[in-house]
């Protein structure tokens, strides 16, 4: 069994929402993440998906500590980063790095490409002036950008090329962990497999590990070993990849599975229509929170809330009926 | 089945300071009644300027149709017309009305501050002179058939209340209002999730056959293409460079860009981390396009022939590719 690198454990992050006009006494809480528990294993890729507001960014974000959690642990390379201080998460940050989806707004538009990569450098102040320069086109030739483009600014670049630019400056520090929140979904498809296939080179060559945090489902079953599923909050399903998409067993993997459009006639599956729109994170259903929309809810779905079991061959999931 | 819409080497230019971005040049395609085409490409290839230029809703300047016809027929027995050369006041009698569009994003497309009922109301006392009570019976209606939950509560909601799925179906409604005979919808699911996205589709296949609608549908997921059209236009850099009835282009693709996006897709339950094969490079700047095959500089395929821009060619029963392997 390999290392483990990251072991979340009961993690919960609830927002606060300011009442209207200080009506009320009780501020509503949205319930992001509830209680949320896994582990992701060195050198491996685990794959996080669910629909808009089930929590996938807010867990990549809590993880980085730019949200601090509620309650619960994230604990990296032994030290449960949750409880540290500003200042001491610094140097843990080296070893923990960050892809965004917005290759538009997520790189300075009046620093030069080449600033922008050093930008880790020089803030955990690595090497000198020479050898920061050095490891800049270095990083930029790693990441398929010719060196000729260090003094250009983005803006001159494409949308997959600014990624690669956010890829330089994400592996500049020699992370262990980088988390990806929709690396790829801002980008044509042509250029997203460039994208993936980059991703998987550098993991190699690099020994590195992803959080893969994505809303599509073949992209993240393309590059992950493991796939986590959220829904509101909650993780209802976990396994090694290959289980997750061919043998899905909570009805909401089912029908994400069902829901998505496929090109091959053959590999249609009958479509298991959702009924209604994801409930508000703010009173999510009590019990199982899928219970409303589940296809084969039972009474006791409404009251007891199932919990995360596993089989035997570690693939888990969170259903009674399942 | 008669072409309801004939696009005819409809060019659409853009004049910028960079210089003229031929954003369509030289299409030509149409549409049969009660038939859906969906029309294919990446970012910048000219499926949206070719609806928007059908619709004659070109922002000018910058933008203007400079060439082709796109002739539409009104059906009642009327004469096809020219929708690039009518006036705008003929244009508006046709638009919303024969013609109807669903626009991409439902959080901008909708009014923020009129009610769901006003917007709906719209159209029918324009084009069908309804009075306000006959409009909003028949609102209730369109919100029915849309499957919105108790529909007469909502009508004075506004765009806000609903969550993004709803939009869309409001914006569905909109666009069936008046029973048009051609539906444009540009990416009507892109900014959806995949479940709410297989509830609208199923809805406008649904309507679609209930009011023998034709559908143009642009999207860049080859999933959605496979699941509603009957034929698949693949653009890239301003030109069809492939068409063919959608099994027949799944199954037998030529065009070696059509191949690199089928391969490009990432598929479900394939080996894990395998590796795919990608398009090399990234589309060419449409002010500087290059000379002869505009995907030459990407293609594998590559000879000195395509120096020489390649033709539309029939390859295949109803399949037509422009590439010089053919």
């Amino acid at each position: 069994m390999a290392e483990t690198l990251l072991d979340i454990k009961n993690l919960t992050k609830h927002f606060l929402l300011e009442k209207a006009m200080g009506r009320g006494s009780e501020p509503d809480v949205v319930r992001a993440l509830d209680g949320v528990s896994f582990s992701i294993e060195a050198g491996e890729t685990f794959g996080l998906v669910g629909e808009s507001g089930c929590g996938k960014s807010t867990l990549g974000l809590t993880v980085l500590q730019l949200h601090r959690p509620t309650a619960g642990q994230i604990i990296f390379e032994d030290v449960d980063l949750a409880t540290m201080s500003d200042n001491d998460l610094k140097p843990v940050r080296q070893r923990l790095q960050m892809i965004f989806q917005d290759p538009y707004a997520s790189l300075d538009p009046r620093m030069t490409v080449g600033g922008i990569i050093q930008e880790p450098l020089d803030i955990h102040r690595v090497g000198s002036r020479d050898e920061r320069r050095k490891q800049v086109i270095k990083l930029m030739d790693m990441v398929g950008l010719g060196s000729e483009f260090v003094d250009r600014y983005p803006h001159e670049f494409s949308g997959g090329q600014r990624q690669r630019i956010g890829i330089a400056r994400a592996i500049a520090l020699n992370p262990k962990l980088i988390i990806c929140d929709e690396p790829v979904s801002a980008l044509d498809v042509s250029i997203q497999v460039q994208v993936l296939n980059l991703l998987n080179d550098l993991q190699q060559e690099l020994g590195l590990t992803y959080l893969f945090i994505a809303h599509n489902l073949a992209v993240v079953a393309h590059i992950s070993d493991r796939i986590g599923v959220m829904y509101l909050g909650k993780l209802i399903e976990l396994g090694p990849a290959a289980l997750v998409t061919d043998n899905p067993k909570h009805p909401y993997t089912q029908s994400l599975l069902s829901a998505v459009p496929e090109i091959d006639k053959r590999r249609r599956k009958k479509r298991i229509q959702l009924t209604g729109d994801v409930p508000s994170p703010v009173n999510p259903p009590s019990g199982c929170r899928f219970h409303p929309r589940c296809p084969i809810a039972k009474p006791d779905c409404k009251e007891n809330e199932p919990e995360l079991k596993q089989d035997g061959s570690g693939h888990w999931v969170s259903c009674h009926y399942a | 089945m008669d072409a309801l819409l004939s696009v005819e080497n409809l060019e659409t230019h853009y004049f910028t300071r960079a210089g003229v971005v031929k954003a369509v040049n030289d299409i030509s395609f149409s549409v049969a009644e009660g038939e859906t085409v969906g029309i294919v490409g990446e970012s910048g290839c000219g499926k949206s300027a070719t609806v928007l230029s059908i619709m004659q809703l070109i922002p000018d300047p910058p933008g203007k149709t400079v060439g082709g016809r796109i002739m539409f027929s009104p059906g009642d027995g009327k004469e096809p017309v020219d929708l690039r050369t009518l006036p705008e006041s003929s244009m508006q009698k046709i638009r919303g009305n024969d013609v109807a569009m669903v626009f991409q994003d439902p959080m901008t497309s909708l009014n923020p501050v009129l009610t769901i009922g006003w917007q709906l109301r719209e159209p029918l006392q324009i084009h069908m002179g309804m009075n306000k009570t006959q409009a909003e019976d028949r609102s209730i209606e369109l919100l029915k058939l849309v499957n919105i939950p108790s529909p007469e509560n909502r009508l004075n909601d506004y765009p806000h209340q609903f969550s993004g799925g709803m939009r869309q179906r409001v914006m569905i409604a909109m666009a069936i209002a008046c029973n048009p005979r051609l539906l444009v919808a540009d990416e009507p699911t892109t900014a959806l999730d995949v479940t709410i996205q297989a509830q609208i589709l199923e809805l406008m296949q649904k309507i679609q056959a209930e009011l023998n609608m034709s559908v143009v549908i642009i999207t860049h997921d080859l999933g959605v293409v496979g699941e509603v059209c009957d034929r698949v236009i693949v653009m890239y850099a301003g030109r069809i460079v492939e068409t063919a009835p959608v099994d027949e282009l799944f199954e037998n693709p030529k065009h070696p860009y059509t191949n690199g996006l089928l391969r490009s897709v990432p598929k479900m339950g394939e080996n894990v981390k395998e590796r795919i094969e990608p398009i090399e490079g990234a589309p060419p700047n449409l002010t500087a396009m290059p000379p002869g095959c505009s995907f030459a500089p990407r293609c594998s395929h590559r000879t000195a022939q395509c120096d020489q821009e390649p033709q539309l060619k029939e390859v295949g029963a109803d399949h037509d590719c422009s590439c010089w392997l053919y």
